[in-house]
């Protein structure tokens, strides 16, 4: 197997990302909603609270951020 | 006419486009994402020009290439025809690579160990990635051809492929299209996924 490349360049954010890919201001905020939505789930089951993670099995629940 | 101008962070991914091929799809956006690199796809070339000299001008573009031979199978349909874009465009980057080698790396991706020895016998003595056809075997082959210090462990990146799965369906609505691998479902997962890999980045530990 080859040696791995080392990665060093830095890493792109989601502006950046948001101006290449010309996605309207409108839905990098629903996209940014969906994802800061799940991060919070994420740090409230780390925390031990009763938490809502979408397993594989489940239906999304934040199908509705993206209608 | 000067090749175009090398994004560092860019991977073109060569990769088949069916339906089947989703988690697999998705899991090399968010494992990209989350190494600090960005993919590229033929879908975002615009029409108009001949699309096989736009697809080398993404090839060149792009630092890195990954190209997925897992699908080496007939197609499903009657007349069980080859897929031929894949070695095609592999085939394609191997030469640019061999003209200019320190501009462009590129790997080779397939599901079964020692198949590409059969169905790709030239490539004898290249070390393909091998994924089982499972988003982990993905994940821990980006893993080992992408070294970012800043990189989370595979376990972790799991838990945010199964989010992007779990909303493909809702993003493919919004989209109005049932093709993953439409231009505005591609920008759509894209984004979410630098959201995802930003927050998981810079969040305290």
């Amino acid at each position: 197997m080859p040696r791995p490349v080392h990665i060093t360049t830095p890493w792109p954010t989601p502006e950046e990302e948001a101006k290449r890919l010309r996605i309207p201001v409108a839905r990098q905020k629903e996209l940014r909603a969906m994802a800061e939505k799940y991060f919070k789930q994420l740090e409230a089951d780390k925390n031990g609270v009763k938490g809502t993670v979408i397993r594989r099995s489940e239906k999304p629940q934040h199908a509705s951020a993206a209608d | 006419m000067p090749p175009p101008q090398i994004d560092p962070k860019a991977v073109f991914l060569n990769i088949p486009y069916d339906e089947e091929f989703r988690s697999l799809y998705v899991a090399y956006i968010v494992g990209l994402y989350h190494l600090g690199l960005v993919p590229h796809i033929a879908a975002e070339i615009p029409g108009g020009a001949r699309r096989l000299e736009r697809i080398f001008d993404l090839i060149q573009g792009c630092r890195y290439s990954i190209h997925d031979l897992s699908r080496v199978e007939l197609s499903g349909t009657p007349d069980q025809t080859p897929r031929f874009n894949i070695p095609l465009e592999l085939g394609m980057t191997i030469t640019w690579q061999r003209l200019n080698p320190t501009r462009h790396n590129w790997y080779v991706w397939e599901s079964e160990p020692y198949r590409i020895q059969r169905s790709t016998s030239d490539l004898n003595g290249t070390d393909a990635y091998i994924h089982n056809g499972t988003p982990e075997g993905i994940l821990s082959g980006l893993r080992n051809a992408f070294w970012s210090d800043d990189a989370p462990a595979v376990p972790k990146i799991l838990e945010y492929h199964r989010f992007v799965e779990g909303n493909v369906d809702a993003i493919l609505k919004r989209n109005g299209t049932h093709n993953l691998f439409a231009l505005g479902v591609f920008k759509d997962l894209c984004l979410l996924c630098s959201y995802l890999a930003t927050l998981l980045r810079y969040a305290p530990n």
